[in-house]
């Protein structure tokens, strides 16, 4: 078994809507290993994103234990969170979420200044991760320019480029057709294979359910 | 850096109808800031100016009690000979001195023969002064002295009432320093106009040796420094002063403090008139950056997911307020330009101002230091606003920046 990358204990999480307190997330305990290719299922509210925000450190949990790698993910104030966003973490939006007035390589270089790499070392490292999802000759393209599937490899690229430990991705194909997706698909299981990062994808789509290496299915806030 | 400028300049651009609306409203305003400080600077220059050459100078050394203008007898005050010489040396002496001009102050009853009406006469060098004080005897008839003692030249108003023209004979009866009474027969020769009615009603020119035979004295009341830099004056009253220990020196502020007065209102008037440029750019610019920012809300929260904290993303924000600023300002500056060019071109006039005959030119007279001013401050509001407008989408939860719609 290989070494453990993200632990969950006991997370909790309530949201309130309107005078209703909505249960979104009861208790949920969750180890994923390094270098996992995991699906996260479950039909529309049942605490998918809200995990992989809680996961990803765009939230915080109510009550429980969140670690990813060395980071104590729950307990982290502001500050350290955005680095370990930075350091450790790679995001794959189901809207690609790609800047429209940058290029290609722009959008990719974006996930580096946060690490405070020199213009010239980020530009070669987003060169080559676009090469390496076939974008090559699309460098100086703005997503407008470009098809569905290419923006969502400028956005898998975008979530590579800092070679994080785990790459959270949001119902990634949802907004893709088939031989799109399966394009996709090929390209995180490769790098996945390649560069050994973990990818936890939520989806309720069967044709990402049948890729992965497991399925975690939530249900009303719990893990089935 | 040029990433992050490069970006905001690009999102400038995303809208750029709602972006030149702001550009236009931060030029509009750089313009009038501009246009209202030149004329600013142009009017209290040239007051300024008028008021040096129209026979203050720059300093003027006399009496402390010739100064403050209270005397039991004519000339009481006025500086013997030997002292008046002693200040004419020492102002001659002073670096940057142009004309050191001696004057003997006093009034008098001028009369046509069926009308006599009082002046106050200035005697002057009739070759010097005239040279160097060239507003305070702008001629509009006539010509200056000559050789002969026995001219005058009289104000345009006083001309009138008594319905002279050059070359009439006229009688001048003036006081001596005895307390007598002296008489004279003059020959108009000039006549001027200031523009100030009282002063071309009361005001008479006579050389200084003319003067002095009338009132039987050889003293002199002022002597009257020009420099050829006014910004040397402070400098050049503190080395006389220190020169002439029993004598007072008097700037040109303290002479005409009508100069610094009228300066001081312009600028009160100009505080008000920028707050509201500055308050009118403020929200113009608030209103657009934040319209902008609410298409931009889910891409501030991805931005942020992916690591960049709230101060970077302030600084792209930032930078897109400072960019409208710095656009727009820069061509407001331009537009002034070409308002002023226009300005100087065409020659547009103003009425006369209240106690004034003449109607005096719109001047602007904008400088490298107001246009500076200008463009720094308007682009210090417009990054400032733009900065206040993101702070809302910028305290979002980026869960919550990232789901809105």
């Amino acid at each position: 078994m290989s070494e453990k990358l993200v632990s969950l204990a006991g997370v909790e999480k309530t949201f309130r809507r309107g005078t209703e307190l909505v249960a979104a997330l009861r208790g949920i305990d969750l180890d994923l290993p390094q270098g996992a290719f995991v699906g996260l299922a479950g039909p529309s509210g049942s605490g998918k994103s809200t995990l992989l925000n809680l996961i990803g450190g765009l939230d915080r949990p109510d009550r429980g234990e969140i670690t990813v790698g060395n980071w104590p993910v729950s307990l982290l104030d502001e500050r350290r969170i955005e680095a370990y966003r930075a350091a450790a973490l790679g995001f794959v939006f189901q809207g690609f979420n790609l800047v429209p007035v940058f290029s290609a390589e722009e959008n990719v270089e974006l996930a580096l200044i946060a690490k405070g790499l020199p213009g010239s070392t980020r530009r070669a490292e987003a060169r080559r991760l676009l090469a390496e999802v076939g974008l090559g000759d699309r460098l100086e393209h703005r997503p407008g320019e470009l098809s569905g599937g290419q923006q969502q490899r400028v956005a898998i690229a975008r979530a590579m480029v800092g070679r994080p430990q785990l790459v959270l991705a949001d119902e990634p194909t949802a907004a893709l057709d088939d031989a799109t997706t399966r394009q996709i698909l090929d390209l995180m299981r490769s790098l996945n294979r390649e560069h050994g990062t973990a990818f936890l994808i939520s989806t309720h789509d069967p044709r990402v359910l049948e890729r992965v290496d497991a399925v975690h299915r939530l249900a009303d806030g719990r893990l089935a | 850096m040029m990433f992050w400028l490069a970006f905001a300049l690009r999102n400038l651009r995303r809208n750029t109808r709602r972006s030149l609306f702001a550009i236009f409203v931060v030029a509009i305003s750089a313009a009038a800031a501009c246009l209202a400080a030149g004329y600013i600077n142009a009017t209290t220059h040239a007051v300024r100016e008028e008021m040096i050459r129209g026979g203050v100078g720059h300093l003027q050394i006399a009496t402390s009690a010739e100064f403050e203008g209270v005397a039991m007898r004519p000339f009481e005050h006025a500086m013997p000979a030997e002292i008046a010489a002693e200040a004419t040396r020492a102002a001659r002496a002073a670096p940057g001195h142009r004309f050191a001009l001696p004057r003997l102050l006093g009034e008098a009853l001028i009369s046509n023969g069926d009308l006599a009406i009082g002046v106050a006469y200035a005697a002057i060098d009739p070759k010097r002064e005239p040279s160097a004080m060239p507003r305070g005897l702008a001629l509009v008839a006539g010509g200056l002295f000559g050789d002969d003692p026995h001219e005058i030249i009289l104000g345009a108003e006083l001309a009138r009432r008594l319905g002279l023209k050059p070359g009439d004979d006229v009688t001048l009866l003036g006081s001596t320093t005895r307390g007598g009474v002296n008489a004279s027969d003059v020959r108009l020769v000039g006549i001027f106009r200031t523009g100030v009615q009282e002063i071309d009603l009361r005001t008479a020119y006579v050389p200084l040796d003319f003067a002095r035979d009338l009132a039987r004295t050889d003293r002199v009341s002022r002597v009257a420094l020009l420099l050829a830099n006014t910004a040397e004056t402070e400098a050049t009253a503190a080395r006389l002063a220190a020169a002439l220990p029993g004598l007072a020196v008097k700037t040109w502020r303290e002479l005409a403090p009508v100069v610094e007065q009228i300066r001081v209102m312009f600028i009160q008037q100009f505080t008000v008139f920028g707050a509201i440029l500055a308050l009118v750019v403020f929200l113009s610019v608030m209103s657009v950056v934040l319209a902008a920012l609410m298409e931009r809300v889910r891409e501030v929260g991805t931005l942020r997911a992916i690591g960049l904290g709230r101060g970077r993303l302030a600084w792209v924000f930032l930078l897109e307020g400072a960019g409208l600023g710095v656009i727009g300002a820069v061509l407001g500056v331009g537009l002034a330009i070409l308002v002023q060019i226009g300005l100087g071109f065409f020659r547009v006039m103003l009425p006369p101002p209240p106690g004034r005959s003449l109607p005096v030119p719109l001047l602007i007279a904008f400088d490298g230091w107001i246009a500076a001013s200008v463009i720094g401050a308007l682009v210090i509001i417009a990054a400032g606003a733009a900065v206040i407008a993101s702070r809302r989408i910028l305290s979002l939860k980026i869960v919550e920046a990232l789901n809105h719609v």
